[in-house]
């Protein structure tokens, strides 16, 4: 870590105000037959209900950002720890909003018999979808800035004195110090290594899983290729974002880049928060499962009795704990596709998904281990 | 860009479903041989119907010659002459679907525009 916790202040308000942007913005991401987690037959999208509930949820989660933005301002440096838990606590009472609306449409559905009068097809990949997308292209630049940092690095070491400063205070003073080493010098691309490779190795088993089709829904083939590629096009944006932020505190720990007071923090989290911007917007502009792209020939209406338009997706509500977490034992799948997001979530009816989650818990303790070998 | 599509309600099993269609394509070349196809226990969650229903299905597929068991349990479309055989099949089976709608009533006219429309709309699925 680079700046000192008092900079919290300022961090948590961006971020505060950037996840709450991107919470406001998922109803209008997801699948359009999926509705706060509850599966819907496109026949009765029109009920008021929908619009109702949506709108309480914009309302709600609009007033969390104001009470939490202004809140992050608010707590004085001091009280740190509350700071950097500001985001997580952020998170509780969205999560109650959610199952609010989610519980609201269950019953709804319930109540109504949604299903009972619709005729339900299963369609489903048999062949993926832009499985010959040349992934590895994506992962290019990021990796790129990588390297960078290595031969930067190794052209540096000799310059570097002996004891240099490795951690600094918000104000951009100086705090704390190491001795000149391999692991002292390269651990920021150490991690910056790790976290590249963990993220790579991602993509590479979720892209390629087949997924179900939405009968409901057409061009389901080319929305999901296009889906695949914007997925992985998302990844090597994170990892050009994340590796710049490796690049550049390498560089301010070398004594490359000066920095002022608060410049570090600033220089660090720029290009991090450039990039969740434009994520944001791909995502956006894509949706889940590319739910909200403009094909040509959507506006083509099939002309004459076509059977085939009156079938909808069979209701998987059962597999979908608060139609956030999926429970499937018959399922191979390790990751399946987010119910309310964009992405892939885990399948938790697979032992996988545990070892996959403590994985996950290990890096940041890898890093945690490799900071505290730098000092 | 091949998928598989079951009716729930459908008075044909599933199991049959399924066999029928991956039988399709790979007669139609759609599927190729050596192309692999998503394991049992994978195509169960997608299409969202039981495992064992899908492994009677992939059984059946087996037994027939037309996809093998590959080590890790990967599913292949195997090397057949599925193609010869599918054709003198389908005129087989067509022959007596033809004779039953003649019998019923239907003009040999009413029979060519029937097969053209699935051809069409077969077609414009292909496109897509």
């Amino acid at each position: 870590m680079i700046f000192n916790l008092s900079g919290f202040s300022l961090l948590s308000f961006f971020l505060i105000i950037l996840i709450g942007i991107m919470l406001l913005l998922i109803p209008n991401m997801t699948e359009k037959t999926v509705v706060f987690g509850v599966r819907v037959p496109p026949s009765k999208l029109e009920l008021p209900i929908f619009a109702t509930l949506k709108k309480q949820y914009r309302s709600y989660v609009a007033i969390l950002i104001v009470i939490f933005g202004i809140g992050s301002l608010l707590i004085p440096p001091s009280l740190v720890l509350i700071q950097a838990l500001l985001t997580l606590l952020f998170l509780a009472p969205f999560f109650a909003i959610y199952l609010k609306e989610h519980y609201a449409l269950e019953r709804a559905k319930k109540e109504g018999g949604w299903y009972d009068d619709v005729v339900t097809r299963s369609e489903a990949e048999l062949t993926i979808n832009g499985a010959g997308l040349q992934v590895w292209i994506y992962f290019v630049p990021g990796l790129l800035i990588l390297a960078i940092l290595f031969v930067a690095g190794a052209l540096l070491y000799p310059s570097i004195p002996g004891i240099f400063a490795t951690h600094f205070g918000a104000n951009g003073q100086p705090n704390g110090f190491s001795t000149k080493s391999i692991w002292s010098v390269f651990g920021t691309g150490f991690v910056g290594l790790v976290v590249s490779t963990f993220l790579i190795a991602l993509t590479y088993v979720t892209y390629r899983t087949p997924l179900s089709i939405d009968p409901s829904i057409p061009q389901s083939n080319t929305r999901l290729r296009i889906f695949r590629k914007t997925f992985v096009v998302t990844i090597g944006l994170i990892l050009v974002g994340l590796n710049l932020v490796f690049l550049i505190t390498s560089l301010m720990i070398w004594g490359i880049v000066a920095i002022g007071p608060y410049g570090g923090v600033v220089l660090v989290l720029a290009p991090l928060f450039a990039i969740l911007v434009i994520l944001t917007l791909i995502l956006f502009r894509t949706g889940q499962l590319g739910s909200n792209l403009k094909l040509k020939g959507d506006a083509v209406e099939p002309e004459g009795p076509n059977q085939e338009d009156n079938f909808v997706r069979k209701d998987d509500d059962v597999f979908w704990k608060a139609g956030m977490i999926y429970v499937n034992k018959d399922d191979k799948r390790l990751f399946v596709p987010k119910r309310f997001g964009v992405g892939y979530t885990l399948n938790f009816g697979r032992p996988g998904s545990w070892i996959f989650i403590i994985g996950i818990i290990a890096i940041p303790v890898v890093i945690i281990v490799l900071t505290l070998a730098l000092r | 860009m091949v998928n598989l599509t079951i009716e729930i309600n459908s008075r044909i099993p599933i199991h049959r479903q399924i066999y029928d269609q991956i039988k399709s394509f790979v007669s139609t070349g759609e599927l190729k041989s050596g192309e692999r196809i998503p394991s049992s226990r994978t195509m169960a969650g997608t299409l969202e119907v039981n495992y064992h229903t899908v492994n009677q299905a992939y059984q059946m597929l087996w037994k027939d010659g037309i996809i093998n068991l590959e080590k890790g349990k990967k599913y292949v479309v195997a090397e057949t002459r599925l193609g010869k055989n599918m054709c003198t099949d389908f005129e087989k089976r067509e022959k007596e679907i033809i004779k039953e709608a003649i019998e019923n009533g239907m003009s040999e006219n009413e029979v060519l525009q029937v097969v053209q429309t699935i051809l069409d709309r077969r077609n414009e699925g292909v496109k897509q």
